[in-house]
């Protein structure tokens, strides 16, 4: 799985990073960061990560 | 429109059944057979209930319709007095006003305080450790989270009680803390005066917590006035100490209802995660926050007028059959759980990092150390129907 952000969208609110810690982090700047490419066995918290976003910024792709 | 349950007279208004603790009754009647609700109020417009979770995670996610700024107390008010705080502010200023405080709460930055949370939890357990009997909220739910919170906003020590009675009297509408009339006009008073010094303090000897982050943001440009800065201080206190001691508490009173699960979670630490979701699910401290419609629209049938209050009624929304199999029960290995105890979308609890980092803690070590606490007594709840909070819960201490 590959996950895609939309920097048009994405406020830095958090949300996935409440969903799945271990992929997403908001750094100092309030930006988001992450691992586009996380191991299967975070699958159920990405999906997560995805629905819980309040931008509906994150996508996440079928490798 | 069937009202087989007499649900369109249901009065939410009524803090009977919050008290007695049977109010999920309510919610389960008004989910099946009124789930637009509309609610008269003595001494206001009156309010639309939503208690459906698609309904209120549809309006959540619809910040444009449903907005903060008129308000997100089920009453007409505004606790923090003439100012205005991050939720009850909308975008694009809400978006900017979060982001000065969001890096500092998010998960990696929780985990520098750590140690802090371990010590603090320690001294309260070693505080009640040989005891049969204590009060559970005042001995431990409410210390917690004032000494942790205290460190991360960089309050003394010797202060932080001071943070525990302010949220009482200026949150609660509670008779017990409401002993003057102008009981929250003085207790904001007093926060606010109190950490216009310690801003003042930070602003030339800036430290490692919220308070000098806060002293030395700018918004736009230009360092956050006084107003936004001791909105936000409201807001931090309130919401740092309510919440999570209201969650310990109610996750005394859930495992003794379910007490096959506590067994699953004595002999299975690694389910004291999913535990607590579960427990943020079935206790639900912020029951319910409130929008204002910024537009007519219409759900489940029944049309909402603009400028309408529609109160989002979380608990509902986490006992909701139709995304919950069994909401009624507790089940601490709960899969796909999605509640919206912390709320969700734009104005998701900011803290929420380090309420679970406080609460993980906490039972993590009173595990480890063969202890529990069961109720011993009867619990006495906050009058309120806004929080699911609790004033006192005598238990028995269990040494194993």
């Amino acid at each position: 799985m590959k996950i895609v952000v939309d920097w048009d969208l994405c406020e830095g609110h958090g949300q996935c990073e409440f969903a799945a810690p271990d992929v997403f982090q908001i750094g100092d700047d309030g930006n988001l960061q992450f691992n586009e490419t996380p191991d299967e066995s975070e699958r159920s918290n990405v999906e997560q990560a995805v629905r819980r976003c309040p931008t509906r910024a994150l996508t996440l792709l079928e490798d | 429109m069937t009202d087989i349950a007499g649900a369109s007279s249901v009065d939410l208004m009524d803090l009977g059944p919050f008290i007695a603790g049977t109010e999920n009754e309510l919610f389960a009647q008004l989910r099946e057979s009124d789930p637009v609700h509309w609610n008269d109020e003595p001494a206001g417009p009156g309010f639309w209930s939503l208690t459906r979770y698609q309904d209120v995670l549809d309006a959540i996610n619809d910040p444009v319709t449903f907005i903060n700024g008129d308000g997100t107390q089920i009453l007409s008010r505004k606790v923090e007095g003439k100012t205005s705080t991050v939720h009850n502010t909308d975008p694009p200023r809400h978006t900017a006003l979060r982001r000065l405080v969001t890096p500092h709460l998010r998960a990696v930055e929780i985990r520098q305080w750590q140690t802090m949370i371990d010590a603090a939890v320690e001294e309260i357990l070693d505080s009640v450790e040989g005891s049969d009997e204590v009060e559970l909220v005042n001995t431990v739910s409410a210390l917690l989270p004032i000494r942790v919170l205290g460190q991360v906003l960089g309050v003394p020590r010797e202060d932080c009680p001071k943070l525990l009675d302010w949220t009482n009297r200026v949150v609660s509408d509670d008779p017990e803390f409401m002993t003057r009339p102008d009981e929250k006009e003085r207790a904001r008073g007093e926060l606010f005066d109190f950490f216009r010094v310690l801003t003042e303090q930070r602003r030339v000897e800036p430290r490692n917590d919220i308070i000098s982050k806060l002293a030395h943001a700018t918004l736009d440009g230009e360092p956050l006035g006084w107003d936004d800065l001791a909105a936000y201080y409201f807001v931090l206190v309130g919401a740092g100490n309510e919440t999570t001691r209201n969650l310990i508490t109610g996750t005394i009173l859930a495992f003794e209802e379910f007490p096959d699960e506590l067994e699953k979670l004595r002999a299975d630490h690694s389910l004291i995660r999913p535990a607590i979701e579960e427990m943020l699910r079935y206790v639900t401290p912020i029951r319910a926050m409130r929008r204002t419609a910024t537009a007519d629209v219409e759900i489940q049938g029944r049309s909402i007028s603009k400028g309408d209050k529609v109160v989002l009624w979380f608990q509902s929304a986490n006992r909701d059959p139709r995304v919950f199999s069994d909401p009624d029960v507790v089940r601490i290995d709960r899969a796909l759980n999605d509640h919206v105890g912390f709320g969700w979308g734009i104005h998701a609890c900011m803290g929420s990092h380090l309420a679970r980092a406080e609460v993980t803690t906490f039972f993590e070590k009173i595990l480890e150390r063969g202890m529990w606490c069961h109720p011993s007594g009867p619990v006495e709840r906050l009058h309120t129907n806004q929080f699911n909070a609790f004033k006192r819960l005598p238990v028995r201490v269990e040494h194993r």
